[in-house]
């Protein structure tokens, strides 16, 4: 177990190194963050003392040692287009959990969906039950999130009035208490506050549900290919024989077997779901990272896109070495193997 | 890969006739534009100054917009957006992706190694996010920022197919047989494995095209498409978005309309496609 989690990050570590490498790389691309704080008509003379005040006039080399500790110490610097003497890491810090939650909510949704819809499908193919959950995977992976995020506000949160405009904020969910995080759904589960659980759940439900959709498909699909591969096996038809009902043979025999591909698909579309939340983040005026980026690369601000970016990528890259380790740790074929 | 078979295979698969009737329906939109089109599409057609969403009636079918541009034809007109963008990008995609994965798979060894792992840096990015760099690094202002942006992203995806397949490609009798007659090893390559190759490659493309669609709209969505008197989709929601509260919701609707539904069939015809070539998974 210790040797294959040493060499998981054997291979994320140096791949996160690269990332961060790709990731500043980029930063030379992007628009000189130098005139969108000093504005178009900012004189040369002006703008060169200022990149040479906050060294971006500096070797490659010396601008990329430094992101790299900005990264490790996750402070990346000083906001120098925002100006307000916060670093870009605080920014980062502070909408992180917001992220975090909507993805968290989004992917529950849809794995719980999807397994069910999934195993439902191999269950009983060609049936009604499966081809409307087909149908369902392929229409939900085609409609953009974010025009699904405004159809489905309208609906149900200006039409209908049965969710509320998604307002994510301590005042909405616990109002009058003192929070030590911002992760306002995790910190109320653990403060075994239900009312204030239930108000986070309320507002999360109109994003969540949206950004669910871009996993959704690919989670039925695999759930439905791995679980129809495990049906046909031998232990399946010996379960069978010995009367055990259908529903205990997918959810019971089948499922276990049948779920290590659907794990690693799961984890693999973290990447699709975080780019998702940037789409899903600015339709909701949800305080997230991605919207953070989103304004980032609209007002010019290449250092912050660039760090928000990296978060997402190392966030993806830990999501799948978490993945990986759960599944080796819980899987005892895979437990012997290593 | 047997073709007429495969062909028979999707002549009867229904989701394949409506994928096929979808993109063959923004097909004819984007050709017939300027016959169907009500209105010049970058034309105001309501009083300057005042431009409110007007709702729709007999000059203007969906109404206009806040603009004062007419939605009907603005539609009509953003097919060619979609598409001019959906398919370059896949094109360059092909263009970069297949020769590499391609060499990668043949020559195999360091090569093929740098290759991959190249890849995995790429794929470890959120690809709506590497994209999204890209645009703002290209600069904004036209469809082919979205080309590029979109198309750079989707590289590793036929970079890795082609590799696979030809990879297993490589270890079949006929190769061998190649070889042995004194073919050269580029020319096996070219003439005869990678053509076997073709099934997948024509089925992610097809898929690439949805996604590229889907992928270009949210970046223009987020502003970093062509200029909001250009019609095309993405665009017309981001401007559409600003009646979100108000009475105009509904100059929401068709532009996301018409993106769900060309990607809608690009996908249906991508999965039939997929079907149809490869029956083992058609279960």
């Amino acid at each position: 177990m210790l040797a294959f989690v040493a060499r998981r990050l054997l291979v994320a570590v140096p791949l996160l190194l690269v990332v961060s490498f790709v990731c500043f790389a980029l930063t030379s691309l992007l628009p000189d963050p130098s005139v969108a704080r000093l504005g178009q008509h900012a004189t040369k003379a002006n703008i060169e003392a200022f990149r040479r005040s906050k060294g971006l006039d500096d070797p490659f080399l010396a601008r990329y040692g430094r992101f790299l500790a900005g990264a490790a110490t996750l402070e990346f610097g000083e906001d120098i287009v925002r100006d307000d003497g916060r670093t870009i890491g605080a920014g980062i810090r502070e909408r992180f959990p917001a992220t975090f939650e909507l993805a968290l909510v989004a992917m529950v949704v849809a794995v719980v969906v999807g397994l069910a819809a999934g195993s439902l499908g191999a269950a009983f193919p060609r049936r009604v039950a499966d081809a409307f959950a087909q149908v369902v995977a392929v229409v939900g992976s085609s409609v953009p999130v974010f025009w699904l995020g405004f159809m489905a506000s309208l609906l149900f949160a200006v039409h209908l009035r049965w969710l509320p405009h998604p307002d994510w904020s301590l005042r909405t969910v616990a109002p009058g208490a003192a929070y030590a995080t911002r992760f306002f759904l995790l910190e109320s589960v653990a403060r075994g506050d239900l009312a204030a659980v239930g108000r986070a759940l309320s507002h999360l439900a109109l994003p969540g549900l949206v950004l669910s959709t871009i996993p959704l498909a690919v989670v039925t699909r695999m759930t439905r290919s791995s679980m129809l591969e495990e049906l046909g096996r031998d232990y399946v038809r010996t379960a069978r024989a010995k009367g055990v009902r259908e529903l205990g043979v997918v959810s019971r025999h089948a499922m276990k077997n049948a779920l290590m591909p659907i794990v690693t698909v799961t984890g693999l579309q973290t990447g699709a779901l975080l780019g998702g939340a940037v789409l899903t983040e600015s339709v909701f005026a949800w305080p997230g990272l991605g919207r953070y980026v989103a304004e980032g690369v609209r007002s010019g601000n290449g250092p912050l896109v660039v760090a928000g970016v990296f978060t997402f990528a190392a966030t993806f890259v830990v999501v799948n070495l978490v993945v990986d380790v759960v599944y080796h740790a819980v899987d005892p074929r895979l437990r012997r193997a290593s | 890969m047997n073709a007429p078979r495969a062909v028979r295979r999707l002549l009867r698969d229904p989701l394949a006739w409506i994928g096929g009737t979808l993109v063959l329906a923004v097909v004819a939109m984007a050709l017939l534009a300027p016959v169907l089109a009500p209105h010049a599409p970058d034309r105001r057609v309501s009083l300057p100054g005042a431009h409110d969403p007007v709702a729709p009636d007999a000059r203007h079918p969906l109404g206009t917009d806040g603009n004062g541009f007419d939605v009907l034809s603005r539609v009509l007109y953003g097919a060619r957006a979609s598409l001019v963008t959906g398919l370059f990008a896949v094109v360059l995609a092909m263009l970069v992706g297949v020769p590499l994965g391609a060499a990668a798979g043949w020559a195999g060894g360091v090569w093929d190694g740098l290759l991959m792992r190249l890849t995995d840096v790429l794929l470890s990015f959120p690809s709506v996010l590497l994209a999204l760099v890209i645009a703002a690094a290209v600069g904004r202002g036209s469809l082919w920022t979205l080309v590029l942006a979109v198309g750079i992203v989707q590289v590793p995806l036929f970079l890795r197919q082609v590799r696979a397949s030809v990879m297993t490609a490589k270890q079949e009798d006929w190769v061998v047989a190649c070889r042995a007659t004194g073919l050269s090893p580029v020319r096996t390559l070219l003439r005869h494995v990678l053509p076997n190759c073709l099934a997948p490659i024509l089925v992610l493309a097809t898929l690439g095209v949805g996604s590229a669609i889907l992928s270009a709209a949210g970046l223009s969505w987020l502003g970093l498409g062509p200029p909001a008197t250009e019609p095309e989709w993405g665009r017309m929601l981001e401007e559409g978005a600003k009646y979100m509260r108000e009475q105009e919701q509904w100059v929401l609707v068709p532009p996301g309309l018409a993106i769900s539904a060309t990607v809608l069939g690009f996908n249906l015809l991508g999965d039939a496609l997929r079907a149809a070539l490869d029956p083992r998974l058609a279960r």
